[in-house]
């Protein structure tokens, strides 16, 4: 059974008065990465972790299958939605297994320890994300790549039926970008809806087959990449001319877009520099 | 890192309690090992031929080994209570003190002194004076609306700052004849009072403390993540924080109310524990329990023995702990 995930008209404000997001709807697809896109500060992180539970919205609802997410234990949540975050503190020197291994807490009792069984359900997962290399490794001594990897393998040792991310390349390298959004990929294949922020439209058009265009704490399009990213909406999130491009893949024949910054952006003032600079928080 | 030797494992058992067993023929009263064992024996099979006295009897089993078991628990405590404090604070350099219990525990103890109680009061108002000093940081961030383990933390500090101004206070106004001494004394530390009675007092929330950390010491993993990650991962972070605060408040509390204040303990012993055993709460917590235990049993044994006067716990950890921790800080590869 797959999971659906839909949220309804959802609002957070930190404080009174100003909403870090407002109105957003949007419904997960089955088997498929829905990717949210925006420019930094327009609100993405804050609501994935709305989403994830681990802030309370202001208003609206979150719904797994049907159940409003605020009328559930954490416990509960975590067992079906995984979520990884961002900004990732590491504290003591724990083992890579280790850290995968603590992805089984939703699973154990408070009072517990995990059993064999959870140790083959790490070990698996550790396989499955291609890290088993990595296992006995210090997880504070692993590159950033690395550890994006290991943190995927701990979300799957939660057995999760949505996954969360929180733009989960954002400290990568070109190849380790990749790496890791074609296994996000995969993992949707398998069975997994998956929810991502981004702010880079590429990604977007390889990777997802749902975006929702985030601007200033409100959606403004939402539907297939090809779609939703327009020069237009580009023009519009971003603030500078972008141009899209279409060519055919050599090997599969399929049409690839993707898209750049156009010449006219290169002569932008350096005051709009600036503007756009003191924007992002 | 790989699962930690079976070797160390054995011996971080086996060396409590043979240092347990030792130290009970070591102390100023004199008596031979053949006649303290014969006498042992002989409470357990009444039939067994000795030649003990009332007078040995008394030495070991009133004095001697109550004394073992409250050196034994109070370094278990405070050492399980540093290592869960720095895993719930994510910060190796917070100790079993950090939440203001040994000031609030001090000022009870002092204030006792001073009305002229009696020891065993004085130690029920040691053990409510750090109880009261955390749970006043506890109410601090209640108030606190972004309150986080750091504001935690600065409420603990504030309230020890506190306590410890009222123990100068008390310390300022004492007699110096009489009472002065008993403060300073306490303040710095000692198991020479310990009792059966003392024990039987200390004993029931020590090892309820222990025992509740034992039982969640993996969450403890999970919550050392930070609590955003916890919290995605499906922990109440908020029932776990408050948990491991109390039950450290438990152990530390009846751990000083016993003995005084006794630092190092809470804050070196989780490291070098993680040095042997690695980060995993789930076994650093029962190691931390072993070396605890062993590590103060061992500086009591020098306190009583060593001289003809009782040494301070307070002076000798440091004392005979500083060489051996800098020796290991410059040996260890993985000191945390």
């Amino acid at each position: 059974m797959v999971m659906s995930l839909e949220v309804i008209n959802a609002s957070f404000s930190y404080r009174e008065g100003k909403n870090v997001f407002e109105n957003i709807s949007f419904k997960t697809i089955e088997n498929d990465v829905t990717c949210i896109l925006g420019p930094n500060g327009c609100g993405k992180t804050t609501l994935l972790k709305a989403v994830s539970g681990i802030t309370r919205l202001k208003q609206g609802d979150i719904l797994l299958n049907g159940k409003s997410i605020l009328s559930m234990k954490r416990g509960e949540i975590a067992g079906i939605l995984g979520y990884i975050p961002q900004e990732h503190a590491t504290g003591f020197a724990y083992s890579v297994f280790e850290v995968v291994l603590m992805g089984r807490a939703p699973h154990i009792g408070v009072f517990s320890s995990p059993s064999k069984a959870d140790v083959d359900i790490a070990n698996a997962a550790i396989e499955m994300v291609g890290v088993t290399h990595l296992r006995d490794n210090l997880y504070t001594q692993i590159s950033g790549g690395e550890r994006q990897l290991v943190l995927i393998a701990r979300t799957l040792t939660q057995q999760p039926q949505i996954l969360l991310l929180d733009e989960p390349t954002s400290h990568l390298d070109f190849r380790n970008q990749s790496l890791v959004l074609c296994m996000v990929k995969r993992l949707a294949k398998h069975g997994l809806s998956v929810i991502m922020t981004s702010h880079f439209p590429n990604q977007a058009f390889t990777f997802s087959g749902q975006v929702v265009l985030m601007h200033n704490g409100g959606f403004i399009a939402n539907g297939t990449p090809q779609q939703v990213i327009t020069e237009q909406n580009l023009k519009t999130i971003y603030g500078i001319n972008c141009r899209i491009y279409e060519v055919n893949d050599p090997v599969s024949g399929e049409v690839v877009r993707f898209c750049t910054a156009a010449d006219e952006a290169k002569d932008c003032q350096a005051d709009e520099l600036s503007t756009a600079v003191s924007n992002s928080p | 890192m790989k699962k930690p030797k079976r070797g160390i494992i054995i011996l971080l058992v086996l060396i409590p309690i043979g240092l347990a067993v030792l130290s009970l023929f070591i102390g100023k009263y004199h008596a031979s090992p053949g006649d303290i064992i014969g006498m042992l024996i002989s409470k357990i099979v009444p039939s067994f031929p000795h030649n003990s006295s009332p007078n040995l009897e008394t030495a070991i089993l009133q004095v001697r080994l109550p004394r073992i078991l409250l050196a034994l628990l109070v370094g278990m405590s405070l050492a399980i209570s540093g290592a869960s404090y720095q895993g719930l604070f994510r910060n190796p350099l917070v100790s079993s003190h950090i939440l203001g219990v040994a000031s609030g525990a001090s000022f009870g103890a002092a204030l006792g002194i001073m009305l002229s109680a009696s020891p065993i009061i004085v130690q029920i108002m040691a053990f409510i004076g750090g109880i009261v000093a955390v749970g006043m940081a506890l109410l601090i961030n209640r108030f606190n609306h972004a309150s986080s383990t750091l504001t935690l933390v600065l409420g603990g500090m504030i309230i020890g700052a506190l306590f410890s101004s009222l123990v100068s206070l008390l310390t300022y106004t004492a007699d110096p004849n009489t009472k002065l001494p008993a403060i300073v004394f306490w303040l710095m530390g000692s198991l020479a009072s310990s009792s059966t009675k003392a024990l039987a007092f200390a004993i029931p929330p020590m090892l309820a403390g222990i025992l509740v950390l034992l039982l969640i010491r993996w969450r403890i993993n999970v919550l050392s993540m930070g609590e955003e990650e916890a919290k995605a991962l499906g922990v109440n972070t908020d029932a776990l924080r408050i948990t491991i605060v109390v039950c450290c408040t438990l152990v530390t509390s009846a751990a000083v109310c016993v003995s005084g204040v006794i630092g190092w303990i809470g804050l070196i012993i989780p490291h070098f524990g993680r040095m042997l055993v690695g980060p995993d709460h789930k076994v650093l917590l029962p190691a931390c329990l072993a070396i605890g235990g062993a590590y103060l049993l061992l500086i009591d044994d020098v306190a009583r023995t060593a001289t003809m006067a009782e040494i301070p716990l307070g002076i000798l950890t440091g004392i005979i702990g500083a060489p051996i921790f800098a020796y290991l800080l410059t040996k260890g590869t993985r000191w945390s």
